[in-house]
């Protein structure tokens, strides 16, 4: 796992558990941390956070390193907006858009590995925000 | 069973320290008893040599000369081992399905004539096509021009959409209806359906990330006077392959 999802995931790399059921029931929340297969390349997976789901508005800070200036899209039907949580280094919907819910796998709830990290991952929209 | 093995055992060394008359007095004593509650009391054995309580049996069992809760074991017996084979035959079948060979059922005409439509009526559901598609071409994602494929709906995750390649990552397409030549971006492919005129396809959406794909369809397998291998074929002079 690369620096895109710091500081949920480290940099070496965690080992979590990967619910396929919400993928089949349709339910996927904003604020979750998912497993999908990257529009890039089919043989990979990655991971990120869902910012929007079809029908929302997204605002987004084009470009975090050099400027303020953010844009806001419209997320099409049947697609889901997703970003990294350490947005300096994520290659996310930013680069390639929004991505059709049918390339998702499974939705992460829980890390296994580290064990002292082992716990339940919040799906929240701001993972920088701490929690009460 | 320990219960089975102690019960026959136990009544004749109970009979055979008393003495004759006691004992008489004790067979009498309980011949009084009503029938119903004899087989109660002698329920938990399962010798098919006692003779069965009248009133707890049903036809079935009389005529299987068995006494009802002898009827009830072998019906659990039966239940549990059918429930067995049920979850055991499901779960190799939904391995199967995910990864070598599924059943895909075409609908819509969008891809006339290579399948006809499957209407969607109950009494209908036999008389469309039904398509064989397998997954091995999952493991590598490469596919060629022309293959058929099924994938999922960009509009909607839960429906399938079968169509067919016509453009792999790095072709130059030239979209029919405006003059413009596009080229598929890595990790897509553009799909149409062979019946162009009522096919919503690449043309409406754009190309589709390679990763929705969910088999490739070869053969048609039903009904059995359209089985035959799907061919690959691509139209010509809408791809051009040089970068």
């Amino acid at each position: 796992m690369g620096p895109s999802m710091l500081p949920t995931f480290n940099l070496t790399g965690d080992l979590v558990a990967v619910n396929k059921v919400p993928t089949w029931w349709g339910q996927l929340n904003k604020g979750d941390v998912v497993l999908m297969r990257s529009p890039e390349n089919p043989r990979k997976h990655i991971v990120k956070r869902v910012l929007g789901v079809e029908g929302e508005m997204v605002t987004y800070l084009v470009d975090p390193a050099n400027s303020n200036t953010t844009k806001t899209v419209m997320v099409p039907e049947g697609h889901i907006w997703v970003q990294g949580d350490y947005i300096h280094s994520s290659n996310d919907s930013r680069n390639f858009g929004p991505v059709p819910r049918g390339l998702v796998e499974g939705t992460i709830f829980c890390r296994i590995w580290p064990p002292e990290n082992m716990g339940l991952i919040e799906s929240k929209v701001n993972p920088y925000e701490p929690t009460n | 069973m320990r219960r089975k093995e102690l019960n026959p055992s136990r009544r004749p060394s109970r009979t055979r320290t008393r003495t004759d008359g006691q004992t008489h007095a004790r067979l009498g004593a309980r011949a009084r008893l009503h029938p119903s509650l004899l087989s109660c009391c002698t329920s938990h054995s399962r010798t098919a040599s006692r003779k069965p309580s009248p009133i707890l049996l049903s036809p079935l069992a009389i005529g299987l000369h068995l006494s009802s809760r002898e009827l009830e074991m072998m019906a659990i017996t039966y239940l549990r081992q059918l429930i067995k084979n049920t979850v055991v035959g499901g779960t190799i079948g939904l391995a199967i399905s995910d990864r070598y060979v599924s059943i895909v059922p075409v609908h819509g005409s969008s891809m006339h004539p290579t399948f006809k439509e499957c209407p969607t009526t109950f009494s209908g559901l036999l008389s469309g096509d039904l398509g064989l598609a397998e997954k091995a071409c999952l493991r590598r994602y490469e596919f060629s021009h022309g293959d058929v494929v099924v994938f999922r709906s960009l509009h909607d995750h839960r429906r399938t959409v079968v169509k067919r390649i016509i453009g792999l990552p790095g072709d130059w397409i030239q979209v029919p209806d405006k003059a413009e030549i596009l080229k598929v971006p890595e990790g897509h492919c553009w799909v149409e359906g062979d019946n162009l005129g009522v096919s919503l396809d690449s043309r409406s959406y754009g190309p589709i990330p390679l990763g929705l794909i969910r088999g490739r369809v070869t053969h048609v397998i039903w009904p059995p006077h359209r089985i035959r291998q799907v061919e690959r074929k691509v139209p010509e002079g809408r791809v051009s392959l040089l970068d």
